[in-house]
């Protein structure tokens, strides 16, 4: 069953243009220059129920106009669209009741009072019944563990028991589509699993659908089965993640910082990216040498006093889509 | 009504959020009502020299502030938002209210509470209580023409705000129609040439904030309480449809750009 | 010398950064120009009623000009105590004491470069919308002339105390209170509204001895009554002010100095 359906969604924009200065103004009224921009080009796909969608692209893609499109709070050039069998700019505020969004940057939760209070009034928002909000409350409370900071001040938090407390949220009013921007942004690598778990958790008990953007390919690779790859406005890649950790997610970054000079380092599928000093940075084809080996090797070699390995940023998993696709890569 | 119990469940929250820092809530509270008494001060030493003016003593100059203050005060306390409006739409933050499911006006209304505005309701209820006469009688006309100019305070607010779905510049804008909006109103509309007063009835209705509601408590007639009710309920009216005709363009995503 | 140059320079640097914040400033003028067209309905309304020609000897054109020197005055007065007591919150203010100026003076010096060219600009829309009310002048060459040196010490002496407000923040969370009392007595007692001889007997010799009267009242009753005599002793007053409240700054500066070395900024 689709949650979602869109068929050839475009979106082009219409704006003044209008220099700077008292010239420019009077110019701009007299004779407006029109400019065009095609933000989304016709993008056509299927969300079904439960899925975990994660929707992809650098800045200026297409993609924040597409979201606001689902949701409703713009309406589209050409092109339609059903959210949960409604026209989103048509039913926006039905349809408001039934989807949850959480964004990294913009808080649900008010800062200097605790969650419990802030979690009453979207109750009160989504005007839930009494009884059913309180035991999706303990639920959730449960579930992400964040009955000890019920009472404490939102600005009294750190960043991850805010975060569990934001997706808590949003899910009070059984949302059956979460929209989730940016979600583990700032947090690190233990929050960012626990975090993840819980969504992951919630996805399978309850079947919401996730709808995911963001530039961490690690929250990719781990919360999402199907991703879409957006850019210029259209989508150039549909499909498994897991296709995408194959073909262009295949290698790591290890930085380290070591104890003793550089004496360099062999090995199929390693590739010295820069050293200086006691600062060295190597790539790793995972496809040809498996990571642990490689940091079981430079273990043993060297004394490391700090090593991290990460996965290549978006914006090169994109340009690696753009060579594949022998398109062009946008700068 | 549902819209209702959201305002009070914000109006709640807001003075719940207030009360977090209690001491500097109470401190611009105060300072406003000291702020609003010292206008009072220049009215005292005029009327010292004056017995009346065109028709005004000072008991009806201070029932006049009394009843500006309480209503500019409730409407900013209920929605905070008001003098925002523009703001809000320029940068954007009408994303945030549209995605919910309540109406977005009243939403981004009543999500704020400007705490200042405590004390011109203190004030304003203050000082009719001790200057008017038959004070207490009058009482539940103060408090209906309080509700009447509150009313229209928030209206033309969102009136002059709605401007920035259509005029870059408009933040600017409508904070000098408000703050004109509310200068006119603390003056007796006598004072003023014809040709202002007329425009104080009607484009900038500060006279109907201010002189009408405060003739009211001194010499009543049904007939001008009728012409306040129903000038109310139109300019609620033409600010919610203006706001929402405003709201369409911005579905568009059409609004104008600056460059350079 | 060197001193008055290099405060001299810091106050055409604020003067120039002012400029960039003219759209703020033309806000202000709007509001200004509105507040006066209510003035001038109200005065001459009041004149009308009255049936005399003077009320507690000003005439209604002298009246309107008076408010408008008020205003304009007032509408260029300092705002400095919220940069200082920002630099101390922020802790900013430890960095100053290396500097060869001493910090307190240079924010005088920074504050009257803020003054300058809105009170001018301030002093031009209230001469252009007073002129096109009233289609009178009131004063004389002389008073203007004794009304531009007393404003400028009226505004020396208002940084002084903005500045002492400032550094309140040494000691007090929030100093935004002080300032609003002070805004409020310099709205009553300063004569803003009204000149002095409005006031019944008590309030006048009250008000007569406090500072406050000699920023906004003094300096324009010096432009539309000039008597020299009057001038003379205005200016006195004005400068034993100054003189004291300097004499405050160095002292409550020395305190604040002290407690930075203890506390740590």
């Amino acid at each position: 069953m689709n949650v979602m359906e869109v068929q050839g969604l475009t979106k082009t924009f219409v704006t003044r243009e209008k220099q700077p200065g008292l010239r420019g103004s009077v110019r701009a009224l007299l004779r407006p220059v029109r400019r065009e921009t095609r933000a989304v080009k016709g993008i056509t796909f299927a969300v079904e129920k439960g899925e975990r969608l994660a929707f992809i692209g650098p800045n200026g893609a297409g993609k924040s106009t597409t979201i606001k499109m689902l949701v409703g709070i713009l309406y589209p050039t050409t092109g339609q669209a059903q959210v949960l069998g409604q026209v989103p700019w048509r039913e926006r505020q039905r349809l408001a009741y039934e989807i949850g969004a959480v964004f990294g940057q913009k808080s649900q939760l008010w800062y200097h009072l605790p969650p419990c209070d802030s979690f009453d009034l979207l109750a009160r928002i989504y005007e839930l019944d009494a009884a059913a909000y309180r035991q999706r409350l303990d639920y959730l409370v449960n579930l992400f563990e964040i009955g000890e900071y019920l009472q404490v001040p939102v600005r009294k938090l750190s960043l991850g028991e805010r975060m569990r407390c934001e997706i808590a949220a949003s899910l009070l009013h059984r949302p059956r589509i979460l929209f989730l921007d940016e979600p583990t942004i700032g947090l690190d690598v233990v929050v960012k699993q626990r975090i993840r778990d819980l969504i992951l958790e919630l996805n399978q008990e309850e079947g919401v659908t996730i709808f995911l953007t963001s530039h961490d390919a690690g929250d990719v690779e781990v919360l999402c089965k199907r991703a879409m790859v957006i850019n210029h406005g259209e989508v150039i890649y549909d499909g498994r993640v897991s296709a995408l950790k194959r073909d262009y997610i295949h290698t790591k970054t290890v930085s380290l910082k070591l104890g003793e000079p550089w004496r360099g380092f062999d090995g199929p599928g390693v590739q010295v990216l820069k050293h200086k000093g006691y600062g060295v940075k190597l790539e790793v084809d995972t496809a040809v040498a498996a990571i642990e080996a490689v940091v079981g090797r430079l273990l043993a070699r060297y004394t490391i006093a700090d090593i991290n390995v990460d996965n290549p940023p978006m914006e090169e998993i994109i340009a690696r889509i753009y060579e594949a696709e022998g398109a062009e890569v946008p700068t | 009504m549902k819209t209702a119990r959201l305002v009070w469940g914000y109006l709640r929250h807001n003075l719940m959020s207030a009360m977090a820092y209690r001491g500097a809530f109470l401190l611009q509270v105060f300072g406003m009502i000291l702020n609003d008494a010292m206008l009072l001060f220049f009215w005292w030493l005029l009327f010292t020299r004056l017995p009346t003016l065109r028709g005004w003593t000072l008991t009806q100059v201070i029932t006049l502030y009394g009843i500006v203050a309480f209503g500019f005060g409730a409407a900013t306390v209920v929605c905070g938002n008001a003098f925002l409006v523009a703001r809000i739409i320029v940068r954007g933050d009408l994303d945030y209210y549209l995605a919910l499911p309540a109406d977005p006006l009243v939403h981004l209304l009543v999500s704020r509470m400007s705490l200042p505005s405590w004390g011109d309701l203190v004030f304003g209820l203050l000082v009719f209580l001790i200057a008017a006469p038959g004070r207490w009688s009058s009482l539940p006309l103060f408090l209906l023409l309080g509700l009447l100019v509150g009313l229209i305070f928030v209206a033309f607010s969102v009136l002059v705000g709605s401007l920035a779905f259509w005029v870059g510049n408009a933040d600017n804008l409508a904070s000098q129609a408000i703050n004109a909006m509310l200068t006119f109103s603390l003056y007796p509309v006598e004072i003023f040439p014809g040709a202002v007063q007329w425009l104080l009835y009607t484009l900038i209705p500060a006279a109907l904030v201010g002189s009408l509601p405060a003739g009211l408590l001194s010499d009543f007639s049904w007939h001008r309480l009728a012409i306040l009710v129903a000038f109310t309920a139109g300019i609620v009216l033409a600010a919610r449809a203006v706001f929402r005709w405003g709201l369409r363009r911005y579905e568009s995503g059409n609004l104008v750009t600056v460059r350079g | 010398m060197s001193d008055i140059v290099r405060y001299g320079f810091v106050l055409r640097t604020s003067a120039r950064q002012q400029w960039a914040y003219r759209a703020e400033i033309v806000a202000r003028a709007i509001q200004m120009v509105l507040f006066m067209g209510v003035f001038m309905a109200l005065w001459s309304t009041a004149f009308a009623v009255s049936g005399q020609g003077e009320l507690a000897g000003y005439t209604l054109v002298e009246m309107v000009w008076y408010l408008a020197m008020t205003e304009t005055i007032t509408l260029s007065s300092s705002r400095v105590f919220l940069e200082i007591s920002e630099a101390v919150k922020a802790g900013d203010v430890a960095y100053t004491l290396a500097r060869p100026v001493s910090y307190p003076f240079f924010q005088v010096a920074n504050s009257l470069g803020n003054s300058a060219p809105r009170f001018l600009l301030n002093l031009l829309a209230a001469t252009v919308v007073v002129g096109l009310g009233m289609r009178q002048t009131a004063g004389s060459p002389a008073g203007l002339a004794a009304f531009l040196a007393t404003a400028a010490l009226a505004l020396l002496l208002d940084a002084l105390i903005a500045v002492l407000i400032g550094l309140l923040a040494f000691w007090l969370e929030e100093v935004s209170p002080a300032f609003w009392i002070y805004q409020k007595l310099l709205f009553t007692i300063g004569g803003l509204f009204l000149p002095l001889e409005m006031f019944p007997e008590w309030l006048q010799r009250v008000a007569s001895w406090l500072p406050f009267q000699f920023i906004s009242y003094v300096p324009a009753r010096a432009f539309v009554h000039f008597e020299l005599k009057a001038v003379l002793q205005a200016v006195a007053g004005q400068a034993f002010y100054i003189a004291a409240l300097s004499a405050l700054v160095v002292l409550v500066w020395r305190q604040a100095r002290r407690r930075l070395v203890v506390h740590g900024g």
